[in-house]
């Protein structure tokens, strides 16, 4: 045989294969069913002799694709769901019923596969149904709440029809059965021939037969009723989580923006900060270096008669100076700065230390009345400024920053 | 050509119902065939994996037919929908999965195509999945069912599948992945005529298949050690664990076996005894076309 003829025979055999469609089959006894998610076995179901089987899965990940077979292999049913969303399909194969329902949340997905075998007695009432509504499987919608919301519309209606019939039904046979029960008045006794006997059982057989059939469903349609409630209690809980989880990450994204804003202004003070260290530090090590020479040209035996402040200058190191020390260490926020001021005459001393402690001075030496204070300016804040203010209160007599500071400024 | 521009237009439509679905696709099934194999082919190439032989042919309209099948079934739950357009994204997604077919030159002979579609329909089937243990190793229902620790009722299902499989399981994954009578033919005369260098053949293309198979297991279905297996006969649980991954595991295999024969069972190691047909009635399934489909 050719390669062609090969190949062509090989393709015949699959269409033939293919015109037996999956899932018409209904010479198979459904037995046991395998359940394949994203077409991966995980789990079987047994379907012997019973009427209602049901499996649930939940997995981590969402569900693509949901496909039954039979133990033989045969493809009977399945649902693919594409995207994050509940989708439900109702399959009949053969005279049986098939659920499937996808449910797809964020953090997995989870099927549920119902299997209902139709008892011999109830086939006619299935396939009464079945006719009646063909296209239940019709799945996709423009959203999940249409769907839901139209679904229980639907399903309300049809629970309300079949009410409806019921009461007809029963009103009809309370009719007939009425007057024969509640006969009052003495009915003389009539003779009920042989034929209409047989007509009213006939009647009554098929009113019994409709109304067997509308009750079968009315559970049916409860059944679906209650299900379609049940996913729309699970769309609910997962939009409020998913509600949520939007505040949280707000929230989130807000304290984060807050964050990076508060980063670049420490940042912003810090570039700005480390050219003032720069400048600090070369101020130090010029007045380093003029002490050391003083210290180098005076005798040893003249050192103690340096001022106080000249020996305190020779022994200083980097680390130990008072202002680049805090500086350094403050620098995001303030600079320090130093200054006199002086009172108005009869100020009480509590009132000049509560105006210190109101600025947060530290306060230094006293010489003849002026009070060395330092205190830590924002960067907003210029010493001018901060000056004048300060000259305002009504306390202060005067505020000077030539009177003595430190060596750094 | 006229029809065939005419089918596909219509499938490009909308299909708005079911029946209009089902008499559209009874019509449109060659041309679906055709378009499925031909994104097969077309993904080969793309991949490095195309020859132009008929063993790649039959590949690509096998796994073109896989494909129309699970289109046919998902399309009726996805109506309104354009059928055309629908096949073409489920191809799409399936060819994006990892390695989405099971592909090795060495598998393109006889042999390799039959362990291939052996196996591949034992992920799909049970029956062909119990029937590995036959194929495989040689064993019959009574050593399957003590290897696997089976109770009454399993085994009474076991003989159900295995009675199925022999009537026309093995007829139908034959058929479905492009075995020929040639084939088999060609299979068990090599097997009759060199049978060591087939056995190393077998045993090497089985572990390459039941590999690349095996993925397809949930992730809680790992392998096991010595001491798990153990524990797992002497609580009694696990039964489609058991079935799924011994048959498709053969180091798990031989440990099982092994726990048994500690407890001082009486199961064989098992072998790698490659059977090509099916037990009927006390005896091989000879004829090619003999049973029913």
């Amino acid at each position: 045989m050719e390669p062609d003829d090969v190949a062509d025979a090989y393709r015949r055999r699959l269409l033939s294969s293919l015109h037996v469609q999956p899932g018409l089959d209904q010479d198979e006894d459904p037995g046991s069913l395998q359940i394949f998610v994203n077409h991966e076995c995980v789990g079987a179901m047994e379907c012997d002799e019973a009427t209602h089987a049901v499996a649930s899965i939940t997995q981590p990940r969402a569900i693509q694709t949901v496909e039954i077979r039979t133990a033989s292999g045969r493809l009977i049913g399945s649902l693919c769901a594409q995207d994050l969303r509940m989708k439900m399909a109702r399959l009949p194969v053969g005279d049986h019923v098939l659920e499937i329902s996808i449910h797809n949340r964020v953090d997995g997905g989870s099927v549920q596969v119902t299997y209902h075998a139709a008892k011999l007695t109830m086939k006619q009432a299935t396939s009464a149904i079945k006719d009646a509504h063909p296209k239940t499987s019709r799945p996709v919608m423009p959203s999940r709440f249409a769907q839901s919301v139209w679904s229980n519309v639907t399903m309300m209606g049809r629970a309300g029809f079949a009410v409806a019939i019921l009461f007809l039904v029963a009103d009809r046979l309370s009719d007939r059965i009425g007057p024969a029960s509640h006969s009052e008045p003495p009915v003389p006794p009539v003779t009920v021939l042989p034929h209409e006997a047989a007509v009213s059982e006939k009647a009554m057989a098929r009113q019994e037969e409709v109304l067997i059939r509308v009750m079968q469903a009315q559970e049916t349609a409860m059944r679906t009723l209650q299900a379609q409630q049940q996913m729309l209690a699970r769309a609910h809980q997962a939009i409020e989580g998913l509600t949520r989880g939007q505040l949280q990450l707000t929230d989130r994204v807000g304290r984060v923006s807050l964050q990076m804003a508060q980063l670049d202004e420490a940042a912003r003070v810090g570039r700005a900060g480390l050219g003032r260290i720069d400048t600090l530090a070369k101020a130090e090590r010029g007045a380093k270096q003029a002490a050391v020479t003083l210290a180098q040209a005076m005798p040893a035996d003249l050192s103690g008669t340096l001022p106080a402040k000249v020996a305190e200058l020779t022994t200083l190191s980097p680390g130990s100076f008072p202002g680049i020390t805090d500086s350094t260490r403050d620098l995001p926020t303030l600079a320090p700065f130093t200054f006199w001021m002086s009172f108005q005459e009869n100020t009480p001393e509590k009132s000049i230390q509560d105006l210190i402690q109101e600025i947060h001075g530290r306060t230094g030496q006293i010489n003849a009345g002026w009070y060395n204070v330092e205190v830590n300016l924002p960067q907003s804040q210029t010493p001018d400024l901060f000056v004048d203010a300060l000259k305002k209160m009504t306390i202060v007599k005067s505020v000077t920053t030539s009177l003595k500071t430190t060596s750094a400024r | 050509m006229v029809d065939r521009r005419d089918v596909t237009a219509r499938l490009s439509q909308l299909v708005m119902t079911v029946d209009e679905y089902e008499r559209l696709m009874t019509e449109a099934l060659p041309h679906l065939l055709n378009h499925a194999t031909t994104q097969t082919r077309r993904f080969l190439r793309e991949t490095g994996q195309w020859g132009d032989d008929v063993c790649h042919e039959k590949l690509a309209l096998r796994w073109g037919y896989e494909l129309v099948e699970r289109f046919l079934m998902y399309g009726r739950t996805e109506i309104p929908c354009r059928p055309l357009f629908f096949l073409d994204s489920l191809i799409a997604k399936y060819f994006s999965q990892p390695e989405p077919f099971c592909y090795d030159k060495e598998l393109l002979s006889p042999l390799g195509r039959f362990l291939e579609g052996l196996t591949s329909r034992a992920v799909i089937s049970r029956d062909a999945l119990m029937a590995l243990f036959y194929h495989l190793y040689g064993f019959g229902q009574s050593q399957v069912a003590k290897v696997l620790g089976l109770g009454t009722t399993e085994t009474q299902r076991v003989y159900k599948n295995f009675e199925r499989w022999r009537r026309s399981g093995w007829q139908r994954a034959v058929d479905e992945v492009g075995i020929t009578r040639e084939d088999l033919m060609e299979i068990e005369s090599h097997k009759r005529r060199y049978p060591d260098q087939f056995h190393a053949e077998a045993d090497r293309l089985s572990r390459i298949v039941q590999a690349h198979y095996r993925k397809s297991e949930p992730e809680h279905f790992p392998c096991l050690s010595r001491q798990q297996w153990a524990h797992l006969f002497k609580e009694g649980y696990g039964y489609d664990y058991r079935v799924w991954h011994l048959a498709l595991c053969r180091d798990c295999l031989s440990e099982v076996c092994d726990v048994h024969q500690d407890d001082s069972q009486d199961v064989l190691t098992p072998q790698l005894d490659l059977r090509i047909r099916p037990l009927l009635n006390g005896r091989l399934v000879e004829s090619y076309h003999s049973v029913d489909h």
